[in-house]
């Protein structure tokens, strides 16, 4: 909040003197990285956003000091996970957790599960589709809405992710044909979407992010509409690194961008991006040159070129970060520099 | 003679988020300047043409002009949208 001082100046015509008095206002602060996304969601082609999704709310302090001094790039969108039991005072707490160190966007990705449930059971999930969607939730529903209303800044919302995978309880798994998921799915999602329009909750940013194509099934059956929904992207990996399959970002996203822009064209960002280290042949021989550094390098090339696109969260964890040999945090940063810059 | 008075300045709200616009209201009392007037009576002797003079000053408190500027530490370009003898408004984008 910045406030500043009126000064109201009367002065006699006639008599040439001058009296004054003060006053104050304040304007909201906001920071870059809200500006960025505000940009990008007004469809600007040069908010390029830098984002990373962290195990832990502890770390969003210690990687927004990084970027800036490792990669030349400020952290724009810092990505936190919540449950279906997580409380409004604790969304509160994690909107916090994210913009407070130097003003990133939350990124909160919101699991209708407990965490700790495993993905085959409890069977049914513990939270239906179909009630959430018929409102047995509601009242916690409008909970959340309300601490993101109170919030009031812009939060990324990304509700039931990867939900055209098959090992989250929200996944297509618990259901006996994909058109019957894919219908209670985009119910559920309208009606919670619903429900924070209701409250007043406009600043949630509705992240639509199902997991690159699994099984030859296409995307647009599980998209809500372009009325529900901010943001798509896509989640994606290349975890490959003990055979010869190495996936290039081409290979993990390419396809699915390209199905995507078939049924919409809203603004585009990676939801969750990682890679190993290296590629491996001959698995267990000297690794090919093929390395989590050519892989970013390639990502942000692919990123930059792709329509719609305005950032990326990359996974801080499993042995994916960007940072786990100086050569790759070079490429990342020397990538970023080259075509990922905000202006 | 008086010098003007700022008597209230009025924002439309407590605090605004970037963009918003500003509507600030300023209440005024307008100064006044003492005028001095000259009243000269004269009586002729209408039979000898005679004439007698008496010259009266009394003073007169004017309404002035006066002119109302804005300016603040944030240095926000404020418009005037209104004027009267009493009031001013002004806008500014936060």
């Amino acid at each position: 909040m910045s406030t500043y001082t009126v000064t109201v100046y009367a002065r006699d015509r006639v008599s040439g003197k001058t009296t004054s008095k003060t006053a104050s206002f304040s304007v909201e602060s906001v920071s870059q990285s809200q500006v960025l996304l505000a940009e990008a969601l007004a469809g600007s082609a040069s908010a390029h956003m830098l984002g990373m999704q962290m195990d832990s709310r502890l770390e969003v302090p210690g990687y927004a000091t990084w970027c800036d001094a490792n990669l030349g790039h400020s952290l724009n969108v810092a990505g936190l996970f919540v449950d279906w039991q997580t409380t409004p005072a604790t969304f509160t707490e994690r909107f916090h957790d994210c913009s407070d160190p130097n003003g990133a966007v939350p990124l909160i990705t919101w699991e209708p599960w407990n965490f700790g449930d495993t993905a085959a059971t409890p069977s049914p999930p513990s939270y239906e589709l179909g009630d959430i969607a018929s409102g047995a939730y509601d009242s916690y529903v409008d909970g959340i809405a309300g601490a993101f209303a109170a919030w009031g800044q812009d939060v990324i919302l990304r509700w039931g992710h990867e939900m055209n995978s098959n090992w989250y309880p929200w996944g297509w798994r618990q259901f006996p044909s994909i058109p019957a998921h894919t219908a209670a799915y985009v119910a559920a999602w309208q009606h919670i979407h619903d429900r924070f329009q209701a409250a007043g909750a406009m600043n949630a940013k509705w992240f639509w992010c199902p997991n690159t194509i699994m099984s030859g099934n296409l995307l647009g059956q599980w998209y809500p509409g372009d009325e529900y929904v901010d943001v798509v992207g896509l989640d994606g990996y290349n975890t490959q690194a003990q055979s010869n399959a190495w996936r290039t970002p081409s290979a993990v996203f390419s396809a699915s961008i390209a199905d995507i822009a078939t049924f919409t064209s809203k603004p585009f960002m990676i939801g969750e991006v990682g890679c190993a280290e290296y590629a491996y042949p001959t698995w267990p021989t000297t690794p090919s040159s093929e390395t989590k550094s050519s892989f970013m390098e390639e990502f942000i090339d692919l990123l930059a070129s792709t329509p719609d696109a305005f950032g990326f969260a990359w996974s801080e964890w499993g042995g994916k970060q960007i940072e786990t040999t100086d050569d790759s945090t070079q490429a990342m940063r020397e990538a970023l520099a080259d075509d990922w810059a905000s202006s | 003679m008086s010098l003007p008075v700022i008597t209230s300045i009025i924002f439309d709200k407590a605090s605004y988020g970037p963009g918003d616009l500003i509507t600030a209201t300023v209440n005024y009392q307008q100064g006044t300047s003492d005028v001095t007037q000259t009243l000269t009576g004269t009586a002729t002797d209408t039979t000898t043409g005679q004439t007698g003079t008496l010259v009266v000053s009394f003073t007169v408190s004017a309404k002035d002009v006066t002119d109302i500027t804005v300016s603040d530490s944030g240095d926000h370009a404020w418009t005037k949208i209104l004027k009267d003898d009493s009031k001013a408004v002004f806008q500014a984008v936060a």
